[in-house]
């Protein structure tokens, strides 16, 4: 038996949704928030968003592939995952994870495909050898760059897209609706979640894009595109002001309502979670990059390139920060109250070198970027407009 | 028509994958699985089929009438006896004793029910362990409790 006797009572003192629960929402929020960007550009055609178009899709397939090794090491056992993969079906919304991770994926394979397929097609016909070979199978042998091709491959992305936006929501929503559909825990049930959920997702997925780019660009040693960033800025700035108010929104109206749950619930923001929920989510996380962001998007006249591109590096960072504490506070804080509402457990900091622990989480956090590098090797990432290596077929002039 | 070639291929390829997974999770679904619902309804019965690892409340009366009449004129009456000890299974087998019973470390045994814990209610007897040791003018050891307390019946 454990620390406490195991089965022996009382039986909500153990954290049983640990650090990698914290960090599945977190990176299948990376995922569709960084999706959802780039159909910005494919779907709404804000064409100041094209630097990024490609790259928001690999950081999301980047972050889709290492989003299941989250749930891998927090349930053990990968041998059986594929389990949930043959067997899907709608009466569970977990048992749903099959349809739904599939289904993205498809999307975004052949979204990506496409976007690249004439750098795929222009890198065939100039290697040699196996390269040659790996490249012709990647554009399924047809070698087509007609403008007539192009405007297939644009009508499907468009199609692809289309589906892929709902899709990105459900794919978000339905881990918020997880959490939302616990009708125990008063901290969680609240069909608000996954509204909130998916904003705060396309906020993290937005910064996440600032931060890649900046950082991308700065490594092949090219500027970064000033009407882009201020794009992005503006962005991520309403996202930020719809999420964080969705967040305030819902607590104000469990303060407002007063019952029974707040008398836990009150304590556990004020106290228990005092410094992830009031000092990270709400000021360091929120109320900083919202005035960082702020000043790009309202004084952008007055600012030059750099100072732009630093605030918005700084709110990105920022946010990343919030959107983790966010899902902090809703996992982890979810579990150390008594359902009861008797009182609370001790903190719960996970273990550096635990199954769930630190060490672990950096390395899927960091996988996913050694993804987009691997990637870049093989197809480019960013459009290369003095080569004139490719013509995108999102563009609507065509 | 003759421009989408690469999409009509894309979709054949699609097609092929959605195949080979059908097929696939033909093989990979046990048998009985979805009879009733989305599970496995023959682990139900391989469940039943298996001998129960604990006894029932008076299974150790048969052979310790001493200590469960001793344990039901104290405190800890309503604890079952496998809750300290461990299931019947690893003692006794068609009323013959197969192994050693194991006896737990009062030390940690007694904690898991009466350390001190926020999330117990208030008005069962919960210690600060080393505190109560302390307070009593003893020291740490394993069974330090068996010194003032008796593991089945504590008040005496
Ligand atoms: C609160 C935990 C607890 C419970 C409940 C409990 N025991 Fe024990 N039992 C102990 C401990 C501790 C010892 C070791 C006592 C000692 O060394 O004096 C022990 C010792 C024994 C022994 C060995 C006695 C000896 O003198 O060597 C027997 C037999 C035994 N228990 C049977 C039972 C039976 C039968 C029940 C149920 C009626 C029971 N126990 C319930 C904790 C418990
Ligand atoms: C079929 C009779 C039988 C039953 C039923 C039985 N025991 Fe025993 N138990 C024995 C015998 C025989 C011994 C060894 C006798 C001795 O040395 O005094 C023993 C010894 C023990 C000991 C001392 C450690 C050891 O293994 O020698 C403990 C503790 C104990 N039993 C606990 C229990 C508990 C708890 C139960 C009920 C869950 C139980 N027993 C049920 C026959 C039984
Ligand atoms: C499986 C849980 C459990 C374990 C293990 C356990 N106890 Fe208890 N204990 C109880 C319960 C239940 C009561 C009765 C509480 C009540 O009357 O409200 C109790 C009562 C007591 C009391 C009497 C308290 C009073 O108010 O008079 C003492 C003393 C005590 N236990 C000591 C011990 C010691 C010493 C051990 C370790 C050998 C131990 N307990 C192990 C559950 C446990
Ligand atoms: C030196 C004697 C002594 C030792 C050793 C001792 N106790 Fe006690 N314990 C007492 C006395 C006397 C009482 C009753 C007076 C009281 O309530 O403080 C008591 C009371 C208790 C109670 C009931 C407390 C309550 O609030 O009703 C529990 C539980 C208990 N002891 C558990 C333990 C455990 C577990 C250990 C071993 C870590 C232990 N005791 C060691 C003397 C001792």
């Amino acid at each position: 038996m454990g620390e406490n006797g195991g089965f022996l009572f009382p039986n909500d003192l153990h954290i049983l949704w640990q650090l990698m629960i914290v960090m599945y929402p977190y990176v299948t929020g990376l995922v569709a928030g960084a999706f959802i960007l780039s159909s910005l550009y494919h779907v709404f055609h804000r064409d100041e968003l094209r630097p990024i178009g490609r790259l928001a899709l690999v950081a999301s397939l980047g972050f889709l592939l290492f989003a299941p090794f989250t749930l891998l090491l927090h349930l053990g056992h990968p041998e059986r995952c594929y389990n949930t993969l043959v067997t899907p079906n709608l009466s569970s919304a977990m048992a749903m994870f099959g349809f739904i991770y599939a289904g993205y994926m498809t999307l975004l394979l052949a979204e990506i495909w496409l976007v690249h397929r004439q750098d795929i097609i222009t890198l065939a016909s100039r290697s040699t050898g196996i390269k040659r070979t790996f490249y012709k199978c990647l554009a399924l042998g047809v070698y087509d760059v007609s403008p007539e091709s192009r405007k297939v491959d644009h009508g499907v992305l468009l199609i692809l897209a289309g589906i892929g936006i709902p899709g990105a929501a459900f794919l978000h929503g339905y881990v918020g609706f997880i959490f939302g559909a616990v009708k125990a825990n008063p901290w969680w049930s609240t069909p608000l979640m996954p509204i909130i959920f998916l904003c705060s997702a396309i906020v993290s997925g937005i910064a996440m894009v600032i931060i890649l780019y900046s950082i991308g660009l700065k490594f092949s040693n090219r500027k970064i595109d000033a009407p882009c960033m201020q794009s992005l800025a503006r962005w991520l700035w309403m996202f930020v002001l719809i999420s964080i108010t969705l967040e305030l929104l819902e607590i104000m109206t469990l303060a407002y309502e007063a019952a029974e749950e707040w008398e836990i619930i009150g304590p556990l923001l004020g106290d228990q979670l005092a410094f992830s929920f009031i000092g990270i989510q709400i000021f360091l996380g929120a109320m900083v990059p919202i005035i960082l962001l702020g000043i790009v998007v309202l004084m952008s006249r007055y600012l030059t390139d750099q100072i732009r591109n630093t605030l918005c590096f700084v709110a990105s960072l920022l946010l990343l920060l919030q959107v983790f504490a966010m899902r902090w506070n809703v996992v982890i804080g979810g579990q150390i109250f008594s359902k009861s509402m008797r009182g609370f457990r001790e903190h719960y900091t996970p273990g550096l070198f635990d199954k769930e622990g630190i060490a672990l989480a950096i390395a899927i956090f960091v996988l996913p970027l050694l993804f987009i590098i691997l990637f870049n090797r093989v197809l480019p990432v960013f459009e290369q407009p003095d080569e004139q290596l490719s013509t995108d077929t999102g563009t609507p002039s065509e | 028509m003759e421009h989408a070639k690469h999409i009509i291929r894309a979709v054949l390829l699609l097609v092929i994958a959605a195949t080979v997974f059908v097929l696939a999770r033909h093989f990979a679904i046990p048998a009985s699985f979805g009879e009733y619902g989305p599970y496995r309804s023959a682990s139900v019965t391989e469940h039943a089929a298996r001998e129960p690892m604990h006894g029932e409340a008076d299974s150790c009366a048969g052979c310790h009438a001493d200590e469960v009449d001793f344990k039901a004129e104290g405190k800890h009456a309503k604890l079952s006896c496998e809750s300290c000890h461990a299931q019947l299974s690893v003692h006794v087998h068609n009323d013959q004793k197969v192994g050693d019973m194991p006896i737990p470390k009062p030390i940690e045994a007694c904690g898991w029910c009466h350390e001190k814990l926020r999330a117990r209610p208030e008005g069962f007897p919960q210690i600060v362990l080393a505190d109560h040791v302390a307070e009593n003018g003893e020291t740490m050891t394993d069974s330090v409790c068996l010194e003032c307390h008796n593991a089945h019946n504590p008040s005496e």
